[in-house]
């Protein structure tokens, strides 16, 4: 049911929301968007036109390696994994790297900043709690409760300004360059016992507040703002743009710190307490003499200032000469940035990552020597293996019996990473769960490395992988503030005084650890059972009211849960129901502070009257109903030829159908009935009746000597066989069937099924051509491909997918919303269904770097990115149904799709069954269509994400389902008496006509009307007529409106010939005759073709003339 | 009106023409618009045409291509604007049949989708009695068997912009047509044409099979059939082992002694099979010639390919012909 990570990761991006950035004297909003926006630029493809091998000269190619060459290839084979690989991260380094020129500029800025900082006025002393001083509008960007506090504090220009972190080592990457600079506070400022109570913190805050006024008022500076490095609210830094075109460049931030040896570091130990209680909560620790809680979190803090530059120094001895490793901790870094690791409260940084190589060195787990691929690969295999949670780690090489014990620091953090001091744990921002989720994509990531068949590095280091896209469900708190009562009811006191306050990041741990305790093992769908006494209690404690006792089928009496949930959609947002009733058991958030995003585009798959349900059990129920029918058709007697196999080819039968059928009842009075046929008929006087679609059935006959060979008598036999086929059901079953020449349309408890007789040997006979030799060749034809489309690939590749969605069961669901959204857009003409089903069962099957989607949402996200990001003119999209395909033959694939390019179309689908036409793409999309398709994803995805992302944000889910229609020349209204299937449309109308259906099963058992779509209809005259002229764009699921394009080249004067001169006039033009198109009567011509359906022809534009 | 070179000889020019061009192309990637920007043609224009069409006299003549004559045509009378037929008379060049009469029959090139036979011989029948419509998507060239199609195998296809071939009862009715002044109206008060929801009704009722019908049909169909194919098999028996008069025997697929059919695949086969035995038997270094052959193979290969082996072709059997249908 859930996304494999473990469930409480959804929550802690979504509460503690990335970086808090309070505004100071400038507002600055801008810079989490640019970095996505920049980054996907960085993921794009680079190749514009068609890939190309160099063209080399004989010469050249046989020209003997150079020494340089060599010594390059036998790196190559020692260090990486293939040459490719090597060119493709050289290249992303080169993209990442900076420089030198924007070094030169970055340095100048720095001094700049410098000069500035060390000439800042200081301030005479004052208490601490006396702010006066500090002008109106300067905000301290701290929050101080309580306010009175002891000391004093004046400003003086810091005693030491030095670069810090990774600038200096030459590891930074583009985009958003920060340079961390430490500004050491003189001595004077501080005084004795700073460490306690927040003043140390007080101070620099002040000491920041103060620098920030000055810095503001100086023109040097494009934007001066505050922000909370890593989320932690008690130690604001400084952020300096510069002004003017180098505003994106570099992001410079101060950090004040403490002279070197101020405070003593056994006062900062995990174990010892630094915030007392009498301060903080105004009251004594209970009297009983009970010692005070002890704070690490806010110890950490003030070591890791004091730390700063020793950490620097050991990176720079450590990295300092080594090309590889820091070109592995760069790698490193794009890794977690593609995967949104390192951003927001507890981050992984880039920072920890480094110190992690380090480490491995100094274990000598890594060698200077290795490759920045090696580094990668040895720190993911590492991250994958080791549990920090469990088993911490320790620069530290001293045994000094004064340092505390690894088990200390576990007590009091959730992940261990000790520096060499041996007293501050770098981890100690991390949380538990960012580091099972950095833990499980190292694991995922180790795994695709090892699989040689996928391009690992696009996937590995090129993909972006959000939140909103990895994650099935996503939880959102609002208001925030509500968790402050969550920390009083879970008893969190003393991490609020550790935190300062903070009650987000206080509440973080032991919600997520409440989350995922009620959810981690949802895989079974209906109730948690444990043994009873003694845990029964406890389970009843943990779930409160809604634990029952349980009589299971097996006879045991168990204590469990029970979750209402009558449909496949419902039991996927079982989670939810989890999470609102354990919040507000648990933590007193009520129901309406929780957003809850998992599934609010299933709305747009929902049928009319199941609101409960996106049609998984309907289509179960369809496709039941087709098992029986194909026993039927497997014990019929009388056939003169017995049945060999049945096989669907109808989306209803792969579970791709947006909406499914529902059985029919017609009402007689609504049709005019044809009681010789037994058939109804659609009548004048009456809205268009209900849309029923046959679903298709190919049956397959055994084989036979018999059969004429002459195509005419074959397709005369097959319909001797339709017509048996009607007969002897309708004896034998008593259905009501009708036979066609083709088909033979069967109605089974109110669904139809459309059977076709196939005869295994007539698409070869279609393709028999004689020569005038009398020699017979076998040559494809259009009929013979036609056909063996039909009766062969189609009942291969349903079947296919209907085994998918046995393996997935949210393929369904992310394959219908696909195709409602490309239908939706107009464009559902040009893309045949099954492309569209293949390219959804793409993301199942190949899933990397995610794994499989186990919600229509997150399916429907990845869609949208697979389609406005592949590379449809250099790549076929490989869709390995059951695995079938080896990585040798998908290579070969490859190369002979590169080799045919120029004779495939513009979209490649490749599948096992299907290696070299793409027989579902063959008819189109046209170039021109799929770059529309691509920009409407590219356009749909952020602006839907943000919607998610955001679920009380102004806006609508629908929006990016709705077609921007001003781009069409002519818009044609249709009238919704006359559109059958007007309710599926995506704004929904709230009533619309009767379409002559009852809802308990009638008398009638006549055939209903079936495939009558009169806005079908018209398309199917109107193509037909002017397709030479024009584009036609609907949606088939209750458009009101279809969209017209002229073709601009058709619209260019021609000569007069006989051929073509349909709709056009012939005019003098400058003395000679030409032909135009005759746009008037053309205009007439639309309203005349649809009388009764057409409501309005709008000519928009007056492109037509030429 | 320019007309030029067209003079000499309007009809047969024009015919070749229109005749010689391959059927309508549908060029997909040429000619589709640019979708998220189609460039924009200047504007306005349309009105100046409009403009200019109103103020010509509407009795002056509208403009046809040379060699035919316009007639508008409008769907009813609530339509404003009108489409053009244009027609001329029916002629091939001498010698060539054709499938309608000359003289007699008028060529309609143009017409409307809604229009139908029967209402375009209710039009012309003001000119001269029409002896009958035939509609078909594009002109077609020589004489074509007009077989009857079944209804059941062959569906109308939906109707876009069509050809006609009219044929009065006599010439005089082409000449008529050719003056006609217009406009036609397709569908009037008296008799009313189907379209949009009342066409697509009829259409369903009409797409309704009757099974007795098409058991029929079948039946007949596969009678014919089953006669046919007995015919030959009993006249390949009979010729069965007769030598013709230059002393050829035909031997057949069901004769005593069965052959290969003779289809691509089988011929390749045997090829193949020669050419292996060939490659067995033969001896690549044994001539004199063919040590300087395989010397010069493995230098570049001269510029001029190399003259044919004098190596007798693969010995064929002469494989019989298999009674063809058509004869």
């Amino acid at each position: 049911m859930m996304g494999p990570a473990p469930a409480g990761e959804q929550l802690c991006g979504a509460i503690g929301e990335p970086e808090v950035m309070e505004p100071a004297l400038e507002g600055t909003g801008k810079e989490g968007k640019k970095t996505s926006s920049r980054k996907r630029t960085l993921a794009e493809p680079p190749a514009k036109g068609l890939l190309q091998p160099v063209k080399l000269s004989r010469a050249e190619l046989y020209k003997e390696p150079t020494n340089e060459e060599l010594n390059h290839l036998r790196e190559t084979e020692i260090l990486f994994h293939s040459s490719l690989l090597r060119l493709q991260v050289e290249e992303l380094l080169k993209e990442v790297r900076l420089s030198e020129k924007k070094k030169d500029r970055i340095d100048a800025f720095l001094r700049e900043v410098n000069q500035r900082v060390v000439r800042v006025p200081s301030v005479p002393e004052t208490e601490l709690t006396d702010q006066a001083w500090l002008p109106a509008g300067v905000r301290v960007p701290l929050h101080q409760v309580p306010y009175a506090v002891k000391g004093c504090f004046r400003f003086l220009p810091p005693a030491q300004v030095t670069v810090v972190g990774s600038y200096l080592l030459g590891t930074c990457i583009r985009p958003d360059i920060n340079v961390d600079v430490a500004l050491t506070m003189p001595r004077e400022i501080l005084q004795d016992k700073d460490g306690l109570n927040q003043r140390y913190f007080r101070k620099r805050a002040l000491y920041l507040a103060h620098l920030a006024h000055h810095l503001a008022q100086d023109p040097l500076f494009g934007s001066v703002c505050f922000s909370y490095t890593n989320g932690c609210h008690l130690k604001p830094s400084l952020l300096l743009r510069p002004r003017g075109k180098d505003e994106r460049l570099v992001t410079v931030r101060l950090h004040p710190c403490p002279p070197p040896d101020f405070f003593r570091p056994c006062r900062l130990l995990p174990t010892k307490n630094n915030v007392r209680s009498a301060w903080y909560r105004g009251q004594s620790p209970a009297g009983d003499g009970s010692p005070e809680p002890p704070t690490p979190h806010y110890n950490t803090w003030v070591l890791q200032d004091t730390a700063l530059e020793s950490h620097l120094q050991l990176l720079s001895t450590m990295l300092g000469s080594a090309q590889g490793l820091k070109d592995g901790v760069a790698l490193l870094k794009v890794w977690l940035r593609q995967r949104e690791l390192d951003k927001g409260q507890g981050g992984f940084t880039g920072f920890l990552v480094s110190m992690l190589v380090v480490f491995l060195v100094s274990t000598h787990k890594i060698h200077t020597t290795m490759s920045g691929y090696q580094v990668l690969r040895r720190v993911l295999q590492f991250l994958a293996t080791t549990d920090l949670t469990v088993n911490g780690i320790s620069l530290c090489l001293s045994s000094d019996p004064s340092l505390p014990a690894l088990a200390d620091f576990h007590q009091a953090f959730s992940v261990v990473f000790l520096d060499s001091s041996g007293r501050l744990n770098l981890c100690a921002d991390v949380t538990a769960s960012t580091y099972h989720q950095v833990q499980y994509e190292a694991r995922l990531s180790m795994t695709l490395l090892d699989s040689r068949a996928d391009d690992g590095f696009q996937l590995l280091l090129m993909t972006p992988k959000p939140m909103i896209r990895a994650f099935d469900h996503v939880l959102h708190l609002h208001p925030l503030s509500r968790l402050q009562a969550a920390c009083h009811r879970l008893k969190l006191w003393p991490e609020l005084q550790d935190n300062g306050g903070d009650y987000v990041s206080a509440a973080l741990g032991p919600l997520t650890t409440l989350l995922e305790q009620g959810l981690g093992t949802r895989l079974k769908l209906l109730a948690h059972s444990r043994p009873p006494v003694p845990e029964a209690a406890k389970f009843r404690q943990f779930w409160g009211f809604r634990s029952e006792l349980r009589r299971f089928q097996d006879g045991a009496i168990r204590e469990a849960v029970v979750w209402e949930a009558a449909s496949m959609s419902q039991k996927r947002l079982i989670p939810h129901q989890v999470v609102t009733h354990l919040l507000a058991l648990h933590t007193d958030i009520p129901e309406t502070c929780v957003h809850y995003v998992g599934g609010p585009l299933d709305a747009l798959i929902q049928g009319l009257k199941q609101t409960s349900s996106t049609g998984e059990e309907a289509l179960a129920v369809a496709v039941c109903c087709y098992d029986d029918l194909s026993r039927l058709l497997w014990g019929l007697e009388g056939l003169p030829l017995t049945v060999s196999a049945v096989q669907g080819a109808h989306p209803v039968l792969r579970y791709t159908e947006v909406f499914p059928p529902t059985p029919v009842r017609p009402a007689s009075s609504f049709y005019e009935p044809l009681q010789e046929r037994s058939s109804l008929l659609p009548r004048l006087d009456k809205p268009c009746p209900a849309y029923v679609e046959p679903m298709t059935v190919v049956c397959h006959l055994e084989g036979s000597g018999q059969w004429p060979q002459d195509a005419e008598a074959v397709q005369r036999v097959r319909a001797a066989f339709q017509l048996r086929l009607a007969e002897l059901l309708t004896q034998q079953h008593g259905l009501q069937c009708r036979a066609t020449a083709t088909h033979t349309d069967v109605l089974k408890d109110g669904f139809v099924f459309r059977i076709r007789v196939a005869y295994q040997r007539e698409p070869q006979i279609l393709k028999e051509v004689q020569s005038p030799e009398g020699m017979i060749s076998l040559r494809d034809t259009p009929a013979s491909l036609h056909l063996e489309r039909d009766t062969r690939q189609l009942p291969l590749l349903t079947s296919a997918l209907h085994g998918l969605q046995q393996q997935h069961p949210a393929f369904s669901g992310v394959a219908r919303l696909a195709k409602r959204w490309v239908r939706a857009q107009l464009l559902g003409e040009d893309f045949t269904d099954e492309s569209l089903d293949l390219v959804a069962a793409a993301l199942f099957l190949h899933p990397e770097p995610f794994t499989p989607p186990s919600s229509p949402q997150v399916g429907f996200l990845r869609f949208l990115y697979l389609v406005s990001t592949f590379d449809w003119k250099n790549n076929p999209l490989i869709v390995n149904l059951n695995n079938e395909l080896t990585v040798e033959e998908q290579v070969e694939i490859r190369s002979g799709f590169l080799a045919a390019r120029t004779q495939l179309p513009v979209m490649v689908i490749v599948t096992p069954q299907d290696r070299k036409h793409s027989v579902w793409t063959q008819d189109g999309p046209s170039a021109q269509i799929l770059q529309q398709l691509v920009v409407l994803a590219a356009e749909a995805l952020p602006m839907l994400e943000k919607q998610l992302m955001d679920p009380r944000g102004p806006g609508d889910i629908r929006t990016v389902f709705r077609p921007p229609l001003d781009i069409y020349d002519v818009l044609i209204r249709l009238s919704p008496r006359h559109i059958p299937r007007h309710r599926q449309a995506v704004d929904s109308p709230a009533a619309s006509f009767c379409r002559g259906l009852l809802s308990q099963p009638g008398p009638s058992s006549l055939m209903p009307v079936l495939g009558y779509d009169p806005p079908q209809l018209y398309l199917m005259q109107l193509r037909e007529a002017f397709g030479d002229l024009a584009l036609f764009f609907y949606d088939q699921h209750g458009g009101e409106v279809i969209g017209v394009l002229w073709k601009p080249t058709s619209f260019q004067p021609q000569p007069f010939k006989a051929s073509s001169t349909k709709g056009r006039m012939v005019m003098s033009r400058g003395g000679e005759l030409v032909m135009v198109p005759n746009v008037e009567a053309i205009l007439e011509d639309f309203a005349v073709l649809g009388e009764g359906l057409v409501q309005t022809v709008e000519a928009r534009s007056e492109r037509w003339t030429v | 009106m320019k007309v030029g070179p067209w003079r000499a000889g309007p009809e047969r020019r024009a015919w070749s023409q229109g005749a010689g061009q391959t059927p309508r192309k549908r060029d997909r990637a040429g000619a589709e618009p640019q979708l998220p920007a189609a460039p924009a043609l200047p504007g306005g224009k349309m009105v100046a045409r409009r403009r200019k069409r109103a103020a010509r006299d509407p009795e002056d003549c509208i403009p046809s291509p040379p060699g035919y004559a316009a007639i508008p045509i409008k769907f009813s009378e609530k339509q404003q604007a009108s489409h053009y037929l244009y027609v001329r008379a029916h002629g091939v060049r001498q010698g060539t049949k054709s499938t309608w009469p000359q003289k007699r029959t008028l060529f309609v090139l143009n017409v409307p989708p809604y229009c139908t036979e029967e209402s375009l011989s209710r039009l012309l029948s003001s000119c001269g009695l029409v002896q009958s419509v035939e509609l078909q998507e594009k002109p077609d060239l020589a004489e074509s068997p007009k077989e009857s199609r079944s209804k059941f195998f062959h569906p109308k296809p939906v109707p876009g912009f069509q050809v006609a071939y009219v044929v009065f009862q006599k010439p005089s009715g082409v000449s008529a047509a050719l003056a006609l002044k217009g406009p036609l109206l397709v569908s009037t008060e008296s008799h009313p044409v189907k379209s949009g929801i009342h066409k697509w009704i009829s259409d369903y009722a009409d797409s309704v099979p009757d099974p007795e019908a098409l058991r029929v049909e079948v039946d007949t169909f596969m009678e014919a059939y089953d006669q046919k194919i007995a015919e030959e098999e009993a006249k390949a028996k009979e010729e069965e082992g007769v030598p013709d008069e230059e002393g050829w025997v035909k031997v057949t697929r069901r004769g005593r002694r069965p052959v290969l059919p003779r289809t691509e695949a089988a011929s390749l086969r045997v090829l193949e099979r020669e050419r292996r035995k060939r490659a067995r038997k033969e001896l690549l270094n044994f001539y004199a010639w063919q040590h300087r052959e395989s010397k010069m193979e493995r230098k570049p290969r001269p510029a001029h390919p190399q003259a044919p082996r004098p190596w007798p072709q693969p010995w064929m059997r002469p494989l019989a012909r298999a009674p063809d249908s058509g004869h």
